[in-house]
C-alpha cells in the first residue's frame, strides 16, 4: 500500500450488539478494516458470522454499538440522519440478494430513482438511467416492470441502479445468491470489469468461493470477528485460493 | 419519471385502498357541506323572505304584536331627514283557496301610486292595481294553481272568504318572487277591509336616502314613535323562527362533526394500512437515499392529493345531498325554504377542512414510515413489527374525556351560561368522540379477553387464532374498534335522546289537545303556528250548533318579552275541566284562574333563558307600551321552540289588537250525536277552512314524529355502514399480511371453510369488542344528553332506555361485522396455496 492510495472505507473497533439479556447477540465483535479506492473485497464466513451486519453498518443502514466508520472521509458518528442519507444517496450503491426493486416502477424508472430523489431533471435522469442499464447489458428491457424480468435481469437492474450515481463504494450482499450459476458468473464478471475499467470500490459478501476468488482481497469472518485476510493481488491462482479457503473454513 | 409517478403507480396497484381513503374524505366533506349549506339556506330563508317583501325599504315601523295602527304617523316619518320615502302597507299571512283547500300565502296591501320607492312591479299580463278591487300575483304562482287573468282568488280573512278578481300577473321578480311566489298584492284599502283593520295599517316601510346612516335614522324614528310602535329591520320578523331552528341546527351541526371525525378516522386507518403494505418499498426508498423529510413529503403529498380529490367529490356529493336534506327541511318546516345555493362559506371551509383532515390523518402514518429503521422493511426475515403501542395517546384521550365530561357537568349544574354552552356543545361532542377514540386502544387487551371468553364456545380454535392475530396489530384493531364504538355511542345516545323527546312531544300533543275538534285555515308547519286568521264571528256560529258545549279561540301572535322574540298564545278559557296547557309547575285550576285574571304562563324554554320563576313579572311589549305581567305557571311547550307566553284572549286583544282567530277549539257535549260533527263539517266547507278531529291532530303530530324517527334511523344506519367500511379495511389488510401464513395453514391441511371461519371470527371479535364500550358509552351519552336538556330547554325529560334501539344497534353491529367479513374471507379462502407461499 502506497502513500497515494486513498481509503474508501475505514472501520475502527466496530461492534454491533443486538438485544439485551438473554436475547443478546454480539453480531460484530470488534472489527478493524480499511479498503482502498478501486479495491474489490470479498467477505466470506459461515451463516450468522455477521457479514450482512457489517455491510449494513458500512452502508449506513444501521447504527453500530461502538466503533467508527469512515466512508470517503466522512465519519458516520458525526453525521445526523439526513447527512447519512446523503452519503447513501451519492456515495454508496447497494445490491441485495433479494434485488429489492420497486415493483410498481419499470426497470428504467427504478434505475432513475436515486437521481430523481436527488432532484435531477427528468430528461437527464432518463438519459443516465438508460446508459447505466446499457453498461450492465440491459438495453431493451427498460420499460418492463420487475415482475416481467428474470432474476438475472432484475439483478442487473439493481446493479444499474446502484451504479447510476457513480458511487464511491458498491456494497453487495450475496448478489448472486438467488441466481443460477451461469447468470451468477455474468454478474460477477460485470463486477470485476467495473473494478478493472472504472476503479470501482466494491465490498461484496458471498458464500461462493469461486466468486470470492475474483476479488482482490478476501476477508473471512467468524462470530463477528475477522479471522483471516488474504490478498489475491500477488497473482496467486484461483485454485490456490480455493484450497486455502477450504482449509480456513 | 417524477416522484408523483411513483405515488400514482402505488395507488393504481392498490385501487381499493385509495378508494377507501377517498370514501372517508368524501363522506366527511359531503356530510359537512350538505348540512352547512342546508342550515345556511334555512337560516336565511325567513330573513330573506321578509327582506324580499320590503324591497328597498330597510326599516319598518310596526305595532307590538303586528296589529293595526293609525296611518297618520306615515306623514311625519316621510319628512324625516335621511328618509327617502315611507310607504304604508298591510302585510299579513292568509290562506288562498286552491284545489286542495287553503294554502299559505302572504298578502301585501299597498298604495299603488305611492309604493314605487319600495318595490318595482313588472307586469307580464293584464294591468297593475289601478282601482280598488282586484289582486295581482306572480305568474309562476298563478300557473302552479292554474289561475288565469280574469279568474278570481279566494282568501281566508277575518271577514270570512274574500274574493278578488285577478287583474294582473307579475314577472316572478323581486317581491313577487318571495315565498316561492306565494304572495298576493292588493290595494291597501282592499286589504284593510278584508283583514278588518278599519282604516288602519300594520306597517310603514321606510326607504332611506342613499347616503343615510341606518342606525341614526332608526334612532331618530324611534324617538318620534308613540309607545306601542317600534322600528325594526324587516328581518327581525324572522327571528323567532330562527331561534326555533336553533335546536335542529345544533343537532345537525353535531352530526356533521361526527361524520367529519369518523371520516378522519377512516382516513387515518386506511393510511396506516396502505403504508403498512408499502413498508418494503418505503425502506428501499430510504436505502437509496431518500431523506426522512423527503419521504414524509412524498407521503403527505399523496395525502394532500387524495384529500383534494376527495374534497372535490365530497363537495359535489354534499351539494347533491343538500337537495335531499332541503326536501326534509321543507317537509319539517312546511315552509318553502329557498333551494340550496352555492355557498362560499361552506364550500371554502370544506375546501380547507377536507385536505386538512386528510393531511392531519396522514401525519402520524407518515412520521412512522419515515422513522422506521430502514432494515426493518428491507430484510424479508425480519418481522415487520408495528412500533410498540404507545400509551400516551390513550392518556391524552383520558384527559380529554375528563375535560369533555367536566364541560357537561358545568352545563348541567348551570355554571356556564346556556348561550355559551350551546355554542360550545358541538365542539364538546367532537372532543368527547375524539377522546373516546383515543382511549379505546388502552382497553383493547382487556376487552379482547372478554370477547374471547364470550366467543370461545361458538368459534373454537379459529376464534382463539383470530384474537391472536388481532392483538398483533393493536393500533389497527384499536382504531377499527374505536370507530365502531363511537358509532354505537352516537347511535345509542342520540337515538335514545331523540326517542325520549319524541315521546315527550307525543305526550305533550295528547295533553294540549283536550278539545274534540280544531278548526283552522290550514295546518301550519310544526313549531311555527302562523296560519290564516278566521272571522271571530265564526265562533258564535259554531257555538250555536246543537251539542257544542264550548268554543275556545286561539291566536298566535309574534311579540317581544324581555327583549326576546316570543310567540304569544292567546286563548279563551272555558268552564269545562281539561288541560289546555301542559303545566310543569303550578296547580292547574289555580293557574288557569290566574291567567283568566290576566297573569301569564311561560314556556319553559323562555323561563329558562330569562331565568324567570313563578311569581316573577315578565315585561311584554304591547301596543300600549311595555306591560309587566305576573307569571302564574310554567308549561312544556314545543310551539315556537318553547319561546311562548300564554295570555288570556281578552287580555291579548287589549295588548295586541284584534287580529281575527287562528284556531277554534270545539268541545262537544258528552255523547253528542254524529250530526253535530257533520254540522261542523258543513260550516267548515262553507268557510273553506279545515276541520280536524283530536285524533287527526294527534295523527299529524305522530306522522311528523315518525318522520323524525325515520330520519334518525336512516342516519344511524348510514353511520354503521361507514364504520363497517373500517372493518372491511382492517380485515382485508390482515388477510394480505397473513397471506403467507394462510398459505402455510392451507398447506398443512386447513380447509377453506376453516380459513374463512377464521377471518369471520376476526370480524366477530371486533364487533363484540366494540359492543361493550359502545353500548355502555351510549347509555352514558344518552344520560348526559338527557341531563343537559334541562339547562338548554327548561324541560325535564323522563330518561327511558329504548330496548329496541339498543338491541337493534347491537344486532346491526354484529350483522355488519359479519357482512364486512364476507369479501376478505372469500379472498383468503380462495388463495392458491402456492402463490400464497410465495407472496411477499
Ligand atoms: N435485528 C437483529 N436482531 C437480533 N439479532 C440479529 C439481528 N440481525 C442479525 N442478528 C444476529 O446477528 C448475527 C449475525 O447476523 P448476519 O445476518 O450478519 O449473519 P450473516 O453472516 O449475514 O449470515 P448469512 O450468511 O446467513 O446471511 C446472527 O446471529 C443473527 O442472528
Ligand atoms: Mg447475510
Amino acid at each position: 500500500m502506497t502513500e497515494n492510495d486513498k481509503f474508501a472505507v475505514e472501520v475502527h473497533g466496530l461492534t454491533k450488539v443486538f438485544g439485551t439479556g438473554e436475547t443478546r447477540v454480539e453480531a460484530i465483535g470488534g472489527i478493524d478494516l480499511t479498503i482502498t479506492e478501486g479495491e474489490f473485497v470479498a467477505v466470506m464466513g459461515p451463516s450468522g458470522s455477521g457479514k450482512s451486519t457489517l455491510l449494513h453498518l458500512i452502508g449506513g443502514l444501521d447504527e453500530p454499538t461502538s466503533g467508527r466508520i469512515i466512508v470517503g472521509g466522512d465519519d458516520f458518528s458525526t453525521l445526523d440522519d439526513d447527512a447519512l442519507t446523503m452519503i447513501r444517496r451519492r456515495r454508496i450503491g447497494f445490491v441485495f440478494q433479494a434485488f429489492n426493486l420497486i415493483t410498481v416502477l419499470t426497470a428504467e424508472e427504478n434505475v432513475a430513482l436515486p437521481l430523481v430523489l436527488d432532484g435531477m431533471d427528468e430528461i437527464e435522469a432518463h438519459k443516465r438511467a438508460t446508459a447505466a442499464l446499457k453498461r450492465t447489458g440491459l438495453t431493451d428491457r427498460g420499460s418492463h416492470v420487475p415482475a416481467e424480468l428474470s432474476g438475472g435481469e432484475q439483478q442487473r437492474v439493481a446493479l444499474s441502479r446502484s451504479l447510476v450515481n457513480e458511487p464511491l463504494l458498491l456494497l453487495a450482499d450475496e448478489p448472486t445468491g438467488n441466481l443460477d450459476s451461469a447468470t451468477s458468473d455474468q454478474i460477477m464478471s460485470l463486477l470485476r470489469r467495473l473494478v478493472d475499467d472504472q476503479d470501482q470500490t466494491i465490498l461484496m459478501v458471498t458464500h461462493n468461493a469461486r466468486h470470492a476468488a475474483m476479488a482482490d482481497r478476501i476477508i473471512t469472518l467468524r462470530d463477528g470477528r475477522i479471522v483471516e485476510q488474504q490478498s489475491l493481488k500477488n497473482g496467486r491462482s484461483a485454485d490456490q485460493v480455493l484450497a486455502d479457503l477450504e482449509s480456513a473454513l | 419519471m417524477k416522484l408523483t409517478t411513483y405515488s400514482l403507480r402505488e395507488w393504481r396497484q392498490r385501487p381499493g385502498r385509495a378508494l377507501l381513503t377517498l370514501t372517508g374524505i368524501i363522506i366527511g366533506v359531503a356530510a359537512m357541506v350538505s348540512i352547512s349549506v342546508t342550515i345556511e339556506a334555512t337560516r336565511n330563508s325567513y330573513r330573506h323572505m321578509f327582506e324580499t317583501v320590503t324591497g328597498r325599504a330597510s326599516l319598518e315601523v310596526v305595532a307590538e304584536g303586528y296589529g293595526g295602527f293609525d296611518p297618520t304617523i306615515r306623514e311625519s316619518l316621510h319628512k324625516l331627514p335621511g328618509v327617502q320615502a315611507a310607504v304604508s302597507v298591510v302585510q299579513t299571512t292568509s290562506g288562498l283557496i286552491g284545489p286542495s283547500g287553503a294554502e299559505p300565502i302572504m298578502v301585501l296591501g299597498i298604495e299603488p301610486e305611492l309604493d314605487h320607492p319600495a318595490r318595482e312591479y313588472k307586469i307580464r299580463q293584464g294591468r297593475f292595481l289601478g282601482d280598488r278591487k282586484g289582486a295581482v300575483l306572480s305568474s309562476t304562482y298563478a300557473q302552479r294553481l292554474k289561475l288565469k287573468l280574469g279568474d278570481s282568488v279566494r282568501l281566508l280573512t277575518p271577514r270570512g272568504l274574500t274574493t278578488l278578481p285577478i287583474v294582473g300577473l307579475l314577472e316572478p321578480e323581486g317581491a313577487a318572487n318571495v315565498h316561492a311566489g306565494a304572495i298576493v298584492f292588493t290595494h291597501l284599502s282592499t286589504a284593510q277591509e278584508a283583514f278588518a283593520l278599519h282604516q288602519q295599517i300594520n306597517a310603514v316601510q321606510i326607504v332611506l336616502d342613499e347616503k343615510a346612516d341606518l342606525l341614526s335614522v332608526q334612532e331618530q324614528i324611534s324617538r318620534q314613535l308613540p309607545p306601542g310602535l317600534t322600528v325594526q329591520a324587516p328581518a327581525v320578523r324572522g327571528k323567532l323562527a330562527q331561534e326555533m331552528l336553533l335546536g335542529t341546527e345544533l343537532s345537525l351541526a353535531v352530526m356533521s362533526i361526527v361524520a367529519l371525525v369518523a371520516g378522519a378516522f377512516v382516513i387515518l386507518n386506511s393510511f396506516l394500512m396502505s403504508l403498512g403494505e408499502r413498508v418494503k418499498h418505503l425502506a428501499i426508498l430510504r436505502a437509496l437515499g431518500t431523506k426522512r423529510s423527503q419521504l414524509k413529503g412524498i407521503l403527505l403529498k399523496e395525502a394532500a392529493l387524495l384529500g383534494s380529490l376527495g374534497t372535490i367529490l365530497g363537495i359535489a356529493l354534499g351539494y347533491a345531498l343538500s337537495f335531499a336534506l332541503h326536501r326534509i327541511m321543507e317537509e319539517m318546516l312546511a315552509f318553502p325554504v329557498p333551494k340550496p345555493r352555492l355557498d362560499a362559506k361552506s364550500t371554502l371551509l370544506a375546501a380547507f377542512l377536507g385536505p386538512g383532515i386528510a393531511l392531519a390523518a396522514s401525519l402520524v402514518p407518515a412520521w412512522r414510515s419515515s422513522h422506521r429503521p430502514v432494515l426493518d422493511g428491507l430484510l424479508d426475515n425480519r418481522e415487520i413489527r408495528e412500533p410498540v403501542y404507545k400509551r400516551w395517546p390513550g392518556y391524552i384521550g383520558l384527559a380529554l374525556l375528563v375535560v369533555g365530561l367536566t364541560f357537561i357537568a358545568l352545563l348541567v349544574t348551570e355554571a356556564i351560561q346556556v348561550d355559551v354552552a350551546s355554542q360550545l356543545l358541538p365542539g364538546c361532542m367532537a372532543l368527547l368522540i375524539v377522546s373516546i377514540t383515543l382511549t379505546i386502544p388502552l382497553c383493547i387487551p382487556f376487552l379482547s379477553k372478554i370477547a374471547a371468553l364470550i366467543l370461545r364456545p361458538c368459534l373454537g380454535a379459529e376464534g382463539r387464532m383470530a384474537v391472536r392475530w388481532l392483538s398483533r396489530r393493536p393500533t389497527r384493531t384499536g382504531l377499527t374498534v374505536a370507530v365502531l364504538t363511537v358509532t354505537l355511542i352516537v347511535a345509542v345516545g342520540f337515538g335514545n335522546a331523540t326517542q325520549n323527546s319524541v315521546r315527550d312531544i307525543r305526550e305533550w300533543a295528547a295533553k294540549i289537545s283536550y278539545v274534540d275538534y280544531y278548526i283552522r285555515g290550514y295546518m301550519p308547519g310544526p313549531g311555527m303556528a302562523v296560519t290564516a286568521a278566521l272571522p271571530e264571528s265564526m265562533g258564535d256560529e259554531i257555538a250555536e250548533i246543537e251539542h257544542v258545549e264550548f268554543v275556545t279561540k286561539i291566536n298566535f301572535i309574534a311579540a317581544r318579552a324581555e327583549g326576546e322574540p316570543v310567540m304569544v298564545i292567546a286563548k279563551s278559557f272555558g268552564t269545562r275541566s281539561g288541560q289546555p296547557i301542559d303545566l310543569v309547575e303550578g296547580d292547574e285550576a289555580e293557574v288557569i284562574e290566574a291567567v283568566k285574571r290576566g297573569d301569564v304562563v311561560l314556556g319553559t324554554r323562555l323561563s329558562q333563558r330569562k331565568n324567570l320563576k313563578i311569581g316573577d313579572h315578565v315585561t311584554l311589549e304591547t301596543r300600549n307600551g311595555p306591560k309587566d305581567v305576573r307569571i302564574a305557571g310554567l308549561a312544556t311547550e314545543y310551539t315556537a321552540g318553547g319561546f311562548v307566553v300564554y295570555l288570556e284572549w281578552n287580555r291579548a286583544q287589549e295588548f295586541f289588537g284584534k287580529q281575527g282567530v287562528h284556531v277554534f277549539g270545539v268541545v262537544l257535549e258528552n255523547g253528542a250525536p254524529a250530526s253535530a260533527a257533520a254540522r261542523l263539517q258543513t260550516l267548515c266547507d262553507e268557510g273553506k277552512c279545515r276541520l280536524e278531529s283530536r285524533a287527526e291532530f294527534r295523527r299529524i303530530v305522530d306522522e311528523a314524529m315518525s318522520g323524525v324517527v325515520g330520519t334518525l334511523w336512516g342516519l344511524i344506519a348510514l353511520g354503521f355502514v361507514i364504520a363497517s367500511f373500517g372493518i372491511v379495511n382492517t380485515l382485508t389488510m390482515n388477510v394480505l399480511e397473513q397471506t403467507r401464513e394462510i398459505g402455510i395453514l392451507r398447506a398443512i391441511a386447513m380447509k377453506r371453510r376453516q380459513i374463512s371461519r377464521m377471518i369471520f371470527s376476526q370480524a366477530m371479535v371486533v364487533g363484540v369488542v366494540s359492543l361493550i364500550p359502545g353500548i355502555l358509552g351510549g347509555i352514558v351519552f344518552a344520560y348526559l344528553l338527557n341531563v343537559s336538556t334541562y339547562p338548554m330547554t327548561g324541560l325535564r325529560l323522563e330518561l327511558r332506555f329504548e330496548a329496541l334501539l339498543i338491541v337493534g344497534s347491537m344486532v346491526m353491529v354484529l350483522g355488519l361485522s359479519a357482512a364486512a367479513a364476507m369479501f376478505p374471507a372469500r379472498r383468503a379462502s380462495r388463495l392458491q396455496v402456492i402463490t400464497a407461499l410465495q407472496y411477499e
